[in-house]
């Protein structure tokens, strides 16, 4: 079972087993670091936010509540240190150009890529907390309950702020030409 | 026009958490009013576009760099700085009192004991703020000043790093030697105070201390803090040897200055 190890690994962790908490890094460093990226559409921040998710949990294992989805109090300090990042910097940056999006083929990864940057540059064009339920929905395909507990507001919230997110996100799309040839 | 029920039927479906009867509830109303439609297969196709979107790698050097940042912070919380002001009190005790010197001695070497087997529980040192270089004496090759010295040797490879402030050393060594590595920390007992001494969970070494010599044997891939004081104001040069095999794979005499 996922969600005993990651009980048995937390726990191994504060008992001073290093080796645990590096199998939690090893196992959950893709899931945050593409969170900060949704989040903040910039690699290096990223890269930055991942490392202090990390940390943080490392520094606060002890307050977590076995009781909840250790994942879920993984993804809100991940949530939270993007939102951080994001206020701290108030600035949009593209993305990284040298992140590759793995693909099947060469044309349907173009295509897929273009795509993909529209969608991107559109999610850079939500608020903050439209942008989280958005990556919390269709990138980690979190449940509504899920989400509510990440985030730490009624799943009645997250349900308005998703259907409100996608419908603006939408629009922009459209603005943007996204439909006609996708 | 698309009223709220309708909008909300299209998102739970797009969700995929309609039930048949909400499905079929929407299919029928989706089929009279075309507006509804249109957002209906944009939602979708929306919906679908993202769930394409495959997660990026992170970089490779994310997992390292986490944990060396995790083993900082474990440096930091591991080395007794409290413990300085402890042995400074129970030198000051015994000092003058030819009476107790034994005893007393009998008493640091045990507090030493305590201190590496880790059984006192580690006091918080900050040592955020700490700075210092680092002087070589005599020849060392490949042994270059500064704070960071990479040792590449004999299939040995790995750092050693040292910070200091008011007098309080760290000095921090990380090896990956897969044949497995004896270090050696010398220094002289009259001058040097060994207040903590932290290695990795996975150096696999064993700890052994003697007056003015620590050694660990085995070491293959992790490392060691070790936190020291120097009696007087100035701090005095600690000989670090790494042997593999019986082979000196390096050696050289640091003096750790107050750079402040």
């Amino acid at each position: 079972m996922i969600l005993d190890e990651d009980l048995g690994l937390v726990r191994h962790s504060l008992a001073g087993d290093r080796s645990a908490f590096e199998r939690i890094v090893e196992k959950y460093q893709k899931t945050v670091f593409n969170v900060a990226l949704r989040m903040t559409h910039e690699a290096g921040d990223a890269e930055d936010i991942a490392q202090e998710v990390f940390l943080k949990a490392y520094e606060r294992l002890k307050s977590f509540n076995p009781k909840y989805k250790f994942f879920s109090w993984l993804y809100r300090i991940a949530v939270n240190e993007s939102l951080n990042s994001l206020e701290r910097k108030k600035r949009y940056q593209g993305l990284d150009e040298q992140l590759t999006v793995q693909g099947p083929d060469l044309d349907e990864t173009v295509e897929a890529n273009e795509r993909s940057r529209k969608i991107e540059d559109a999610m850079m064009e939500l608020n903050v907390d439209h942008r989280a339920v958005v990556v919390l929905k269709h990138f980690e395909g979190f449940s509504y309950e899920e989400i509510a507990q990440i985030l730490e507001i009624s799943e009645k919230k997250v349900k308005s702020r998703l259907f409100t997110a996608r419908q603006v996100l939408r629009d922009i799309l459209l603005k943007k030409g996204f439909g006609n040839n996708d | 026009m698309i009223d709220n029920h309708i909008i909300e039927l299209i998102n739970r479906e797009v969700d995929g958490v309609a039930s048949a009867e909400e499905t079929a509830r929407l299919r029928t109303l989706l089929s009279a009013n075309p507006d509804a439609r249109k957002l209906f297969d944009d939602m979708r196709s929306l919906a679908d576009a993202m769930a394409e979107m495959l997660p990026v790698d992170p970089p490779r050097t994310l997992k390292p760099a986490i944990m060396r940042a995790i083993d900082s912070r474990i440096a930091r919380k591991r080395p007794a700085a409290g413990l300085a002001s402890l042995l400074h009190s129970f030198r000051t005790l015994v000092f003058g009192k030819p009476g107790f010197v034994f005893a007393g001695g009998l008493a640091a070497g045990f507090l030493l004991f305590l201190i590496t087997s880790n059984i006192i529980a580690p006091r918080s040192v900050d040592d955020s703020e700490l700075t210092g270089t680092l002087v070589l004496h005599g020849p060392a090759p490949g042994f270059s000043r500064g704070d960071l010295i990479d040792i590449n040797s004999d299939g040995v490879q790995g750092t050693i790093e040292t910070q200091f402030s008011s007098g309080l050393c760290l000095l921090r060594l990380h090896v990956d030697a897969p044949e497995g590595v004896s270090v050696s920390l010398l220094t002289n007992p009259a001058s040097v105070h060994l207040e903590a001494v932290r290695p990795s969970d996975d150096s696999g070494a064993q700890l052994s201390v003697r007056e003015g010599e620590l050694t660990f044997d085995g070491m293959k891939t992790g490392g060691v803090v070790v936190l020291f004081t120097g009696k007087g104001k100035s701090l005095p040069p600690a000989r670090l040897r790494l042997v593999s095999s019986g082979k000196p794979v390096f050696e050289g005499v640091i003096s750790l200055e107050n750079s402040k």
